[in-house]
């Protein structure tokens, strides 16, 4: 690309465990991406390295980029690393007397995270480290009600049954302060419904810390994660308090070198509900899970683009494939949420993980049952270069599909030969001698696990397979799509070329948004009156009216003004009984009592959706146990180029060679070509493999893809 | 009648056919249905692997979707529930995650209805629903675990059942909850049903529904557990369809049965790899107190014992038998139960240590077996054994079997497989009716969700871990049962100090909790559950030297002035331990204190009474005089033991330092090498195991039992195989041959 300076830029950054991937978006909607490795010791470095990487392929520096930055979004690791090394802030929690060893159990979840063997092998279980010491929890005498099942019948919400003891949180406070906790979090039973004696708890530990000439900041569970299942909520503060206030300090670092190199704007960074927010974001934890998220907002924009409503988003990455759908071009959202063994009380994006990804090892146990995972190479590659185990990526160099010589560009050359010989040992294991079919047959299980993954997935959330479009995307995304996209069980299966760092790509789409929810406990029953119906339509305005006010003094700090946001309201409701809310969206205006008919309605559509018709009760009367608001404010948005449509035939410079691959139980003539030199509008039919120095496209015998006019890719399976 | 399966999966033309043919090849070869060759999977082992990652993934789906129907914590996210894929004949093909041994009374169910001639009346068809909660013909473990079946049909053939099973809120029996305490004979378990056709077409009769909210006091709570199990078993049902479509009807028949071979030899092959051959023996015990609350039933009215006797021979062919003679006859109280039920007990340790590599698959049950001889607690010779509470006992059993399976796996060497396992819960439950007049009933799975773990050979074991019963270890959020069970608030949640099994490695500690009641309204009542056993010695009687867990105990405190002493001011009481603190410094009066080592009887709760539990402690592991002594300081220090146990148990002698009110403990070493070594001298002097046989010796040939303990010996030597224990007996005690208890 031509040297020249633009007048906006967006600089998308994801940062994942061993490489920091880059994206510079130009307004034309072009972009250029690069790579760099990740420093989990000063993120600036590799954020910096990473924007270089790409300015140096634009013929700029880094200071003309950030002086024309419209935008830089980060999505760091800072979190992750924090939790996982354990060297976060030290801790004080003042918590609901009785309740003070809630930490050391954590309910007993212990299998979070685990796969179905792993759970079954029960003896194992380990609690994750406490985030805050036993000696910096302090009870508080105070009980306050949550609401039950049979309504008013009962107590209600918010009823207090025994007042704060002000004393005894001054008295924790001034023990806190001289064991020199770092920030102190405050956690009360059903603060989601009653948040006073929190926020005066609070207060209190806040005077007795100004008394001392300290600086300790103090969290209430109600500020940020305001919704029932204590333990989760819990989780979520002290995350906030051992890890969000220190990866703060890491994304200050960020913007620090960025603003020293000429950017004048806010950094923003990525939460795991998708949305883009300043680093002064107060409940900045719930950016813990970044990466795959910037893939679903990848997703989206493709599906905007395409007009696609049904989409699902196949990540694979190095140790693990995750799937996401879009639907109606819409992120779908979770209530609670894992991450690394916690259970959390958050909104994120609904995600489900397996492990299976391009490090994933394969191997034959002693019963002669082939295993593809979970275990893996971590962030190795397989015994072609560095690990002592037989991958993912060992069966595609040994096959053929990945050559040993192109490996990042030809920068890493591959051990081909030493992962035949492993690959051998396998394959004589279940009385199979030519390795080759081994190594396919192998591949075929992970194809089949993966497709089987994408399916459960969708098909638990009550939609088909049939109406999917499935765009394959991570590293190992485009190497692995003939798998994914044999036997046609998808509308259609998807790439781009920039599919190996789609997520990066998504950084750059986030919306500046920001959501907000609050838990209540309100029912609609049957047969209920005028004046109750009005007595609730009350309330629910009132709730996401108050969670609106909030949205627009955080937005103050982004500098956004009120009138630029847009606001979206949603419950998240279910029959009276149950435990589990489903969310949901409401698209049109709750002004009058009988709107509150199309509420029940616009649930029931939802539910029935996933569920057989017997499964619904609605006799039973419904309960609405949140409220939620989405903000979003206005943000340069990237656009993909459209293009002139081409022959079908690629052009002559496209054409790279040829190479041998086993592939559907013979070595087969694969023709080579450019990635960056296939245009719009061109067929290649295979068996063809595909390449830039970053990623391998492999077409199948038989099979085909297809440019359209936004060059993305469309695969079809001939099997 | 058939020379192999693939003859009798062609030619079968019942499910009656079927079955023999099963159970007559299986019998005769020693291979699951004869299968002595994996045909599918030689020919083509990626085909067989990828063909059982979508029956795998159907079972998976099933949970993941429907779960969140549920109206029971236990249902969603606690693990008390379970979607499973069978034969057609009632073997298992594929689990989801949950309580996965219940798989056992598939068999059990799916045989009763095919003996009993269900294919002609009342038919199996496409799109019905059956549904059971019996032990005897249904294989359930306790009314309160609700089975659904599914037959699922392809090419117009029954091709397999879809199964699902939770643990419901209440059983509607005269004690409210889900397991029904004290109930005399069966007719006392609550709604007890057969395998019963309860829907077509995939949508339950309308007099099911009325029957839930009739006859149990969760009715709404059942309904839409009841639709929950449905909405899973829908989903299998059309998964299956599909994949007979994709691989064709006769590779399905023949890779179902497949399946449950190769992983039949692959268990085998763990438990050859994993054990040393050996007979191990367990025994434990409970106390039965009904005197006086069975009034009304006179033959019930009488303190006991139940004795459960276990002798586990793992072979050196790799088979295992859990022989249970020696285990008191039935009774007339809530701790019998049935083969089937009592199955999903004593499988547990299989599941936990020889399944974790392999498919989860029926091929579990035919070479690892248990023997209930015929009258005996687990296989009572009467159709009228009540069974609601055969939970509490089974787990004991449970846990002797994995305690034997443990010490068969620490002779071969292996460590981090090694616990101390007690097996033992707790559970709330109850009923009332509010101001209102809305009556209810609850049960409170807490101390069901997780306990600790025992000590292992070379660690501590930790609190609130894990569950020999559950796999999915959660004890549910406090908010959430509050908002289930209004009356009760919690008071605390915590560790109790010193409730532990002490050793070289201590146990986990066990978990309290206080309900307190506030406004009941007209009327609330309350019992417990159970637990692994009562008032006597838990399973693991220390291993290796090790102290055994404390077992549970409750407490209620009524008429007290907790509640004026709390708007005084007062720092509330957070734990059974700590309300005994109280009541013993006087910072609060009761005119009514009760600690249960046993089923406490239904108790009638009023504004400001507190009920509490504690329960789920773990064994300890090795000898407490060897446990390294800093980590007693750190027990100290972090509050997790006392002084007294510091000095007492395990001989460590703390210094205390005090500065800001805060008390430090210090390890003195010269007194703690002192202390030690007195306690290893006092060991010398103790009386020799010769000398505790002689005495004990003379008591029992002069017959000097106390009454309970003469009733539960003559019980076991009651049973069919009685004579055998009653020899073991004497031969044990050197007593005469004609020494009879009576």
């Amino acid at each position: 690309m031509a040297a020249k300076t633009q007048n906006s830029y967006i600089i998308a950054i994801d940062a994942g465990g061993t490489m920091t991937d880059a994206v510079i978006i130009s307004d034309d909607g072009s972009f250029q991406i690069g790579k760099y490795r990740t420093y989990r010791a000063d993120e600036s470095e590799s954020y910096m390295g990473a924007l270089k990487a790409v300015a140096d392929q634009m013929s700029l520096t880094t200071q003309e980029v950030h002086e024309n930055c419209e935008v830089a979004i980060y999505a760091g690791t800072a979190m992750t690393n924090t939790l996982i090394t354990l060297d976060g802030n030290k801790v004080g929690l003042i918590i609901t007397r009785g309740m003070e060893h809630m930490p050391i159990i954590e309910n007993g979840l212990t299998y979070i995270g685990q796969s179905q063997k792993e759970i079954l092998h029960q003896q194992l279980r380990r609690h994750t480290a406490p985030l805050v010491e036993k000696k910096n929890i302090f009870g508080v005498s105070e009980r306050v009600t949550g609401g039950s099942y049979f309504g008013d019948a009962h107590l209600p919400e918010a009823t207090v049954l025994i007042p704060l003891n002000e004393k005894e949180v001054e008295a924790a406070a001034e023990k806190l302060v001289k064991n020199d906790v770092e920030v102190i979090g405050v956690m009360f039973l059903n603060s989601h419904v009653f948040p006073d004696h929190e926020n005066r708890a609070a207060e209190i530990a806040n005077k007795v810390i100004e008394k001392h000439g300290k600086n300790i900041k103090v969290v209430a569970s109600n500020k940020i994660a305001p919704v029932g299942k204590d333990a989760f909520r819990l989780k979520s503060l002290l995350v906030q308090c051992f890890a969000a206030e220190k990866a703060r300090k890491q994304l200050e670092y960020v913007e620090l070198a960025a603003r020293k190199d000429g950017y004048q704007k806010e950094l923003l960074t990525l939460l795991s509900f998708g949305g883009a927010v300043s680093i002064k974001y107060p409940r900045l934890y719930e950016s813990i899970i970044s990466g795959p998220i910037g893939g679903l907002i990848a997703g989206k924009e493709i599906a905007k683009l395409l007009n696609i409503d049904r989409l699902a988003v196949g990540d694979i990455g190095g140790t693990s494939y995750d799937v996401g759908v879009i639907l109606n071009k819409r992120i779908e959202l979770r209530t609670d949420s894992d991450f690394a063994k916690h259970r959390l009380a958050m909104p994120m994006v609904e995600l489900d993980s397996m492990a299976h990804g391009m490090g994933t090892e394969v191997k034959v146990n002693d019963f002669g049952n082939v295993e593809v995972g979970p275990e893996s190479a971590g962030y190795r590659v397989g015994v072609c270069l560095d690990y002592d185990k037989l991958t993912i990526t060992d069966l595609q160099v040994a096959l053929g599909y990945i050559a040993e010589d192109s490996f990042l560009g030809g920068k890493i050359i591959l051990d081909r030969d030493k992962a035949c010989r492993e690959l051998e040992k396998a394959a004589k294991k279940i009385g199979i001698n030519n390795l080759y079919d081994g190594g396919e047959g192998f591949l075929n299980i992970f194809f089949t696990n993966l497709r089987q993954f994408t399916r459960t997935s969708i098909e638990s959330k009550g939609y088909s397979l049939k109406d999917f479009v499935l765009i394959a995307c991570g590293g190992g995304g485009l190497v692995n799509m003939h798998g994914l996209a044999s036997g046609n069980v998808f509308k259609d299966v998807i790439t781009t070329p920039f599919g190996s760092t789609f997520s990066a790509f998504g950084v750059g789409c986030a919306d500046l948004v920001h959501r907000y929810n609050k838990g209540v406990v309100s029912f609609i029953r049957p047969g209920m009156d005028e004046h109750d119906k009005a007595d609730l339509l009350d309330q629910l305005t009132r709730e996401w009216k108050a969670l609106e006010d909030t949205a627009v003094e955080e937005f103050k700090l982004e500098g956004v003004n009120k009138e630029d946001i847009k606001f979206a309201r949603g419950v998240f409701m279910r029959y009276v009984g149950q435990l589990e809310s489903f969310e949901t969206k409401l698209n049109f205006e709750v002004s009058n009592t009988e709107d509150l008919d199309k509420v029940t309605a616009a649930f029931e559509k939802g539910y029935e959706q996933k569920y057989p018709a017997a499964a619904k009760f609605t006799q039973a009367g419904y309960a609405i146990t949140q409220v939620f608001i989405e903000a979003t404010g206005p943000k340069l948005m990237p656009k993909i180029k459209e293009y002139a449509m081409s022959s079908a035939k690629p052009s002559d410079s496209s054409y790279a060679g040829s190479r041998r691959v086993y592939h559907r139980g013979k070595w087969t003539d694969f023709n080579l070509f450019h990635l960056s030199e296939l245009k719009a509008g061109n067929v290649i039919k295979g068996p063809a493999v595909i390449f830039d120095d970053i990623s391998t496209l492999v077409v199948g015998e038989g099979d085909s893809i297809n440019l359209d006019r936004y060059r993305i890719i469309h695969y079809t399976s001939g099997i | 009648m058939y020379k192999h399966a693939n003859e009798a999966l062609a030619k079968a033309k019942s499910l009656k056919e079927l079955l023999r043919a099963k159970d007559e090849l299986t019998q005769k070869t020693g291979y699951y249905f004869g299968i002595e060759v994996l045909g599918l999977k030689e020919e083509d082992p990626i085909k067989f692997e990828r063909f059982y990652s979508e029956i795998h993934n159907l079972a998976l789906r099933a949970r993941e979707s429907a779960r969140f129907v549920a109206a029971s914590p236990g249902g969603r996210e606690m693990g008390e529930s379970l979607w499973s894929i069978c034969t057609p004949e009632g073997d298992t093909l594929a689990n989801s995650l949950g309580f996965s041994t219940h798989m056992v009374a598939y068999d059990t169910c799916i045989r009763f209805m095919i003996d009993n001639d269900y294919e002609e009346n009342p038919g199996i068809n496409d799109g019905d629903i059956f549904s059971t909660d019996d032990g005897k013909t249904g294989g359930a473990p306790h009314p309160g675990d609700t089975y659904s079946y599914m037959p699922v049909f392809a090419e117009g053939e029954i091709v397999g059942w879809a199964v699902a099973v939770n643990h419901i809120m209440e059983a509607g029996a005269p004690i409210a909850g889900s397991w029904p305490g004290f109930s005399v004979d069966t007719s006392m378990d609550g709604l007890v049903f057969p395998p019963m056709k309860v829907g077509e077409n995939r949508t339950p009769a309308r007099w099911w529904e009325q029957l839930w909210k009739s006859r149990t006091r969760a009715g709404v709570f059942n309904v839409l557990d009841d639709k929950m199990r449905l909405a899973g078993n829908v989903i299998i049902a059309d998964g299956i369809k599909e994949i007979v479509r994709e691989y064709g009807l006769d590779y399905y028949k023949r890779a179902i049965r497949e399946v449950i071979e190769d992983s039949r030899r692959a268990i085998k092959e763990n438990i050859r790899t994993s054990c040393v051959p050996g007979k191990f023996d367990g025994a434990t015990f409970r106390v039965v107190k009904y005197k006086g609350l069975s009034k009304l039933w006179p033959h019930a009215d009488k303190d006991f014992m139940l004795h459960t006797k276990m002798t586990l021979n793992v072979n050196s062919d790799a088979t295992i038998l859990g022989d249970m003679t020696g285990t008191s006859k039935w009774d007339y109280c809530a701790f019998n139960g049935y083969p089937g039920g009592a199955d999903i007990a004593f499988y547990l340790p299989i599941t936990g240590n020889f399944v974790h590599n392999t498919k989860m698959t029926s091929g579990l049950f035919y070479d690892v077996k248990s023997y209930y001889p015929k009258g005996s607690t687990y296989n009572p010779d009467t159709d009228y054994a009540a069974f609601s509470n055969i939970w509490a006992q089974s787990m004991a059993m449970g846990a002797l079997h994995w305690n034997a399976i443990t010490r068969s796996m620490f002779a071969k060497g292996y460590l981090e497989e090694c616990l101390s396992v007690e097996g033992d819960w707790a559970g709330i439950q109850g009923g009332g009716t509010l101001a209102n007049d809305q009556n209810y009933g609850f049960t409170n799975f807490e101390q069901v969700g997780g306990v600790a773990q025992g000590a292992y050979p070379y660690r501590d074991g930790s609190p609130v871990t894990w569950a020999m019963w559950t796999q999915l270890t959660n004890i549910g959020n406090v908010e959430e049962w509050e908002y289930l069970i209004p009356p009760f608030f919690y008071l605390g949640r915590r560790l109790v100090k010193d409730f532990c099994g002490h050793g070289k490695y201590r146990g986990g500690i066990g978990l309290s909790s206080i309900h307190w009641v506030v406004q009941p309204g007209k009327d609330l009542y309350v019992s417990r559950g159970g637990a692994g056993t009562s008032q006597t010695t838990h399973v693991a009687l220390g291993q290796a030297g090790g102290y055994p867990a404390p077992n549970s105990w409750y407490l209620a405190v009524r008429n007290s002035n907790l509640n004026d002493k709390i708007k005084g001011g007062m720092p509330y009481p957070r734990s059974a331990d700590e309300i005994l603190d109280y009541l013993a410094e006087e910072k609060i009066t009761a005119q009514d204190v009760q600690i249960f080592k046993y089923d406490p009887p239904q108790l009638k709760m009023k504004d400001g009474d507190v009920f509490s539990d504690a329960s789920g402690a773990g064994g300890g592991w090795g000898d407490p005089l060897e446990r390294n002594a800093q980590s007693v300081i750190k027990d100290l220090n972090e509050g997790w033991v006392s002084e007294k146990i510091a000095l007492t148990c395990y001989g460590v002698v703390a210094r205390k330092e005090t500065s800001d009110n805060e008390v430090r403990y210090l390890l003195d070493e010269p007194a703690t090498q002192k202390a030690r070594e007195d306690k290893r001298n006092a060991r010398l002097r103790c009386q020799s195991v010769k000398d505790w046989w002689e005495n004990e010796r003379k008591k029992v040939a002069k017959k000097e039992l106390i009454e309970p303990v003469k009733y539960m010996y003559n019980s076991s030597f009651s049973t069919q195989d009685g004579d055998s224990f009653k020899q073991n007996f004497i031969d044990f005690w050197q007593l005469e041959n004609n020494y009879d208890l009576n």
